[in-house]
């Protein structure tokens, strides 16, 4: 890798919470457009997170802080690998490490709110994690390897005799990445751990001021590395058109997200474990199998 | 230097100090003893290891006579004595299956003996595999005897509970170390014997119920073996370990009496349809769960595994087998362990999880996943001998045996809680040994297409595991608010907090410094039959063919992201801190328990499934070679 | 006016407490927030958890055993922050002033910073009364806030 190459990577990585910002707000002003209304101004994320780093602090206990920095931390060390190209299953398992983090944070107050969100959280980590990681494993198994350096030295892989974009030949693998995502930034219908009605706010409950803000730091960068790994499934020879798509594939799904966060209601948890089992993991199976027959040299 | 003391030292040293205990039988002696043997077996496996390494390889050693007495001879008379002991056993417990299996492994065993004659040579192979066992039963055993010193100080049959200890210490140093099978059976059926006087311990109904049901299934992997043996002798031409693995025979009936050893293995690791024993078994004292039930005799059954990982490869479909068989408990049993609620079942759960984890990467028989079975045994008996450690310390000094009553222990025993969680982590996080091996394992899986079955058993098994640990971590970390006066710190004896201390030093500092783990112990042990090891590491980053993890930036990490802040924090005002958000009402202290799904997943249901299911791959295995 | 003071304007999250009204100024705040009011154009979101909002918009006219619910609810509020009672239950008791039940308005209790009457309110003047608390928070911000009688 190259100076300039490396160059590039910081700049991503530390723009990532700007457009993760960005993202928010657009989501945000959006979703105002979609319901008839006015909206927000689209830096409204970054107002909230200013205003709420100049709130007094209000602390229940230091341990639960903590685990609030660890979380950040390891989405950050996600992104982190995923910005050195390095391997996709050390990214899902350093994104579900992060996850119990947060889930320890908020078990370390003695607050129902808190507990049951955990318990939620943990819960749907177990419904999604798994199939990120089977996700994960169909993109090894079409392109031969884990390590993002190697998944983006081609552009297409075959499939069935055809070369095709990632994109065609691992459709339910996608399909898991977009449910991925929008389990991980809490959209409807899976936005369980912080349901508002139910729970207050679930994990975040007790968090407030400056931690809560260095959280929502943890979704920016979380929301914009899940972007990354949507983008994975488009690759190109020619850079601007591998930018370009990319770009377009992850404003496409960012559309869908927004289009089902809008449209339906919250679900329970015991739904999302039930949809993963009955609906995800058949899905997945099914990809894996097409992969494995395609690769065996059956010709279609 | 010759390597005959050391090895004599290791295995006889501690059966005479054994001997002693029950003879002294007052406290302080007992004491004293065990620190000997503890310092003595420390001592022996470092210098065993450096004679290892002086001398480049594997060590041949032959023992035929030890002061005068023919050491075979010897052998097969104990040997005899134990069965009808086991026999003699049988009868008094009334129990038929004791009876029947004592009398099923006397047949084949006396008779082979007055078939075989000659001298196995050599007696003792000292390669790196059984070194690394050595190092487990040496050290890790000797630090769990000394804290069983402070955990038994006011039992009254101390005598005969670190006579037990002793021998057993003895005895499994003397089974990793054989090459002759004849003695090899006679250390595993010392170790069965140790487990059922152990269990047994307490005398309760209870007990004696556990112990007989641990003796059931131990023997009756005890008959496969004996039956194994003669078969071995017959297909291979010789009993001697070394020597069978060097031969390359066609796949047929050959391999039934592989199928039968790796039965025999099934039924010392407890894989499932044979895990009620050790769930029985965690009514025996804590130190007896550490040592025999997690970090060495349970390893015994991985040990032959790995042993004969080279010869089970020559058959694809056994070895396919067991591998299902390994992957398929450790699925079941992290399904199971999320519904218990007392410690010691989820630490057994956990235990025979990954000890079917590391089966399963003995069944996929590639140099990578052999490495990833030996880095996973490393681990797992530091980590998993320091859980049981703590969860003895929670009973002794918490007074609780269940998750729910270590509620909030992180402000009543803060010291026992970190150590807990730090434990916890050493399983399950991102750089450390345990987590890189299942990773391996993970990726090794998806190599060939038929295995992709396995991927999927470890990757939900593995979320499970991270679900049914952070549950227990989050209620043991669920701080109740600060009160006024805070209670002054509970404060643990030293014989605790060494060996447990030690343990977590270990399993920290052997994960930050994973490459001389690597290049000195995993790559020597799997190098003869196997060629390099792939995986390697330089300390910064851990390297396989099939990708790398940057593990010194994760260890730069967490102490940035955990010990960082908890400095900072230190100078938070008094009157930030606020109470929980109550909808501002005022109530006591909550209590708060927790899920444990016993209702989405019960285990007495999966178990009525999964054990048949499990009992079908063994016949499988049984008859698949002649396909 | 640095940026923090100016984002604390942007983005004011408000908690609603209903301390035992007839729940007639509850419905009115609600119907704020649905589009044809959408007082989310200002950045103002309603957050459930008084440790999130920087506004407590505080209906009814404090019953007596609401009274410790308010003070903590009050004190669980992180700095800075902003009390606006809204409904003349909230100011002054309303119709409810000398019940045996009822405190008698919020300022009983806490610290109240607007007040904006009315049975019920409407949610114009709910957006009203948010704005002028905006300003006398940019105003204590600013240093330039007078009390009454200075």
């Amino acid at each position: 890798m190259n100076t300039i190459d490396i160059v590039i990577r910081v700049l991503l990585f530390v723009l990532a919470p700007v457009f993760g910002c960005l993202f928010f707000g657009i989501d945000r002003k959006l979703t105002a457009r979609m319901q008839n209304r006015v909206g927000p101004p689209l830096l409204q994320p970054w107002y909230d997170f200013r205003k709420l780093m100049g709130k007094t602090e209000e602390i229940v206990n230091r341990i639960h802080l903590v685990f609030a920095f660890a979380y950040v931390a390891f989405v950050m060390l996600a992104l982190g690998i995923f910005l050195m190209d390095g391997d996709l299953l050390i990214i899902c398992f350093a994104l579900g490490a992060s996850q119990v983090f947060l889930a320890l944070g908020a078990f370390s107050v003695r607050s129902p709110y808190s507990h049951v969100g955990a318990h939620r959280y943990l819960l749907q980590m177990v419904a999604v994690e798994p199939l990120l990681g089977l996700a994960a494993i169909t993109i090894k198994l079409q392109t031969g390897s884990f390590l993002l350096s190697d998944i983006y030295a081609q552009s297409t892989y075959p499939f069935f005799g055809i070369n095709t974009i990632l994109l065609l030949s691992l459709p339910f693998a996608f399909f898991i990445v977009i449910l991925a995502t929008i389990v991980d930034t809490q959209k409807s219908p899976f936005d369980i751990s912080t349901a508002h009605s139910e729970i207050v706010s679930g994990t975040f409950v007790e968090y407030s001021g400056p931690y809560l803000a260095i959280t929502k730091l943890g979704h920016w960068f979380e929301l914009f590395l899940l972007f990354g790994f949507v983008s994975v499934f488009f690759n190109s020879d020619v850079l601007w058109i591998s930018i370009a798509g990319k770009v377009v594939l992850d404003f496409i799904v960012f559309l869908v997200i927004l289009v089902i966060d809008n449209s339906t209601a919250r679900l329970t948890i015991d739904r999302l474990v039930k949809f993963s089992i009955r609906i995800g993991l058949p899905l997945i199976i099914i990809n894996i199998v097409l992969i494995v027959i395609s690769s065996m040299g059956v010709i279609a | 230097m010759s390597a005959e003391i050391p090895v004599l030292i290791a295995v006889a040293f501690p059966v005479l100090l054994g001997v002693l205990c029950y003879a002294v039988r007052n406290r302080r002696g007992i004491a004293a003893l065990s620190f000997l043997s503890g310092a003595v077996l420390i001592a022996t496996s470092l210098v065993l290891f450096w004679i290892l390494r002086e001398n480049g390889g594997g060590i041949r050693l032959d023992m035929n006579e030890f002061a005068g007495i023919p050491v075979s001879e010897l052998i097969m008379v104990l040997d005899a004595v134990l069965m009808f002991y086991f026999l003699y056993l049988g009868i008094k417990l009334k129990n038929i299956p004791t009876i029947a299996f004592a009398v099923l492994q006397m047949i084949p065993l006396f008779w082979f003996e007055s078939q075989h004659r000659g001298v196995v040579t050599p007696s003792f192979y000292i390669d790196y595999l059984a070194m690394i066992m050595v190092f487990i039963v040496c050290i890790i055993g000797s630090l769990i005897v000394i804290y069983a010193v402070k955990y038994m100080e006011h039992d009254n049959k101390q005598g005969r509970f670190f006579f037990f200890m002793l021998l057993f210490l003895g005895a499994m140093n003397g089974a990793v170390l054989s090459n002759n099978l004849l003695w090899l059976f006679f250390f595993w059926e010392v170790t069965t014997l140790c487990c059922y006087a152990l269990i047994r311990h307490e005398e309760t109904e209870e007990a004696i119920r556990s112990a007989t049901r641990a003796l059931v299934i131990t023997l009756g992997g005890g008959v496969a073996f004996a039956v194994a043996i003669p078969g071995i002798s017959h297909y291979f031409g010789t009993i001697s370990l070394v020597d069978v693995l060097a031969q390359n025979p066609a796949v047929g009936i050959a391999f039934v009496p592989v199928a039968l050893v790796a039965l025999a293995a099934f039924t010392k690791s407890a894989q499932i349809p044979f895990q009620s024993w050790l769930l029985g078994a965690m009514v025996a004292p804590t130190p007896v769960s550490a040592l025999l039930h997690s970090a060495t005799m349970v390893n015994l059954g991985v040990y032959v595994l790995i042993r004969s990982a080279p010869i089970i490869g020559l058959a694809p479909w056994l070895s396919f087998v067991i591998a299902v068989v390994g992957g398929f408990t450790f699925f079941v049993t992290a399904l199971m362990a999320v519904s218990q609620v007392t410690i010691k079942r989820v630490l057994a759960y956990s235990t025979i999880g990954n000890l079917g984890l590391i089966i399963m990467c003995v069944g996929i028989n590639t140099p990578l996943s052999i490495s990833a079975a030996i880095l996973l045994l490393f681990f797992h008996a530091m980590s998993k001998a320091l859980l049981f450690l703590s969860a003895g310390v929670v009973d002794h000094e918490g007074h609780t045996k269940q998750i729910t009553g270590m509620e909030g222990m992180i402000r009543s025993i803060p010291v026992l809680a970190v150590t807990v969680v730090a434990a916890v982590m050493t399983m399950m996080m991102l750089p450390f040994g345990m987590f890189l091996g299942k990773w391996v394992a993970l990726e090794v899986s998806t190599t060939r297409p038929e295995l992709l079955l396995l991927t999927g058993f470890v990757i939900f098994g593995s979320v499970l595991t991270s679900l049914y640990y952070t549950k227990w971590l989050g209620l043991v970390l669920s701080a109740p608010e600060e009160p006024e006066h805070p209670p002054k710190p509970h404060p643990l004896s030293k014989l605790y907090t060494i060996p447990m201390f030690t343990l977590l030093a270990g399993a920290i500092f052997f994960s930050v410094f994973m490459g001389p783990v690597i290049s000195e112990l995993i790559g020597p042990a799997v190098a003869p039959y196997y060629g390099a090891t792939p995986m390697s590491s330089d300390n910064i980053t851990f390297f396989t063919p099939m990708g790398w993890v940057p593990s010194l930036l994760i260890f730069a990490l967490i102490l940035v992201a955990i010990f960082l802040p908890l400095k900072m924090f230190k100078s938070i005002p008094r009157e930030a801190v606020k109470p929980v958000y109550r909808c501002g009402e005022d109530f006591e202290q909550l209590r708060l328990k927790g899920f444990f799904y016993e209702r989405e997943v019960p285990d007495e249901k999966i178990t009525r499934y999964a054990n048949p299911i499990a009992l079908i791959l063994l016949i499988i295995m049984l008859g698949v070679i002649f396909i | 006016m640095n940026g923090t003071e100016k984002s604390r304007l942007k983005s004011p999250w408000i908690t609603h407490i209903n301390t035992g009204g007839c729940n007639g100024c509850d419905i009115e705040i609600l119907a704020c927030l649905t589009p044809k009011y959408d007082i989310e154009r200002f950045g103002i979101l309603n957050k459930g958890n008084p440790k999130h909002t920087d506004v407590l918009l505080v209906t009814g006219p404090v019953t007596k055993k609401y009274r410790h619910v308010l003070k903590n609810l009050y004190e669980q509020t992180p700095d800075p922050k902003v009390v606006i009672a809204v409904g003349t239950c909230a100011c002054s008791g309303g119709v409810f002033k000398d019940l045996y039940n009822v405190e008698g308005g919020v300022d009983q209790v806490i610290p109240v910073d607007v007040y904006i009457p009315g049975c019920a309110v409407k949610p114009e003047a709910i957006i009203d009364g948010v704005v002028l608390a905006l300003e006398k928070l940019k105003k204590l911000q600013e240093g330039t806030w007078k009390e009454v009688g200075e």
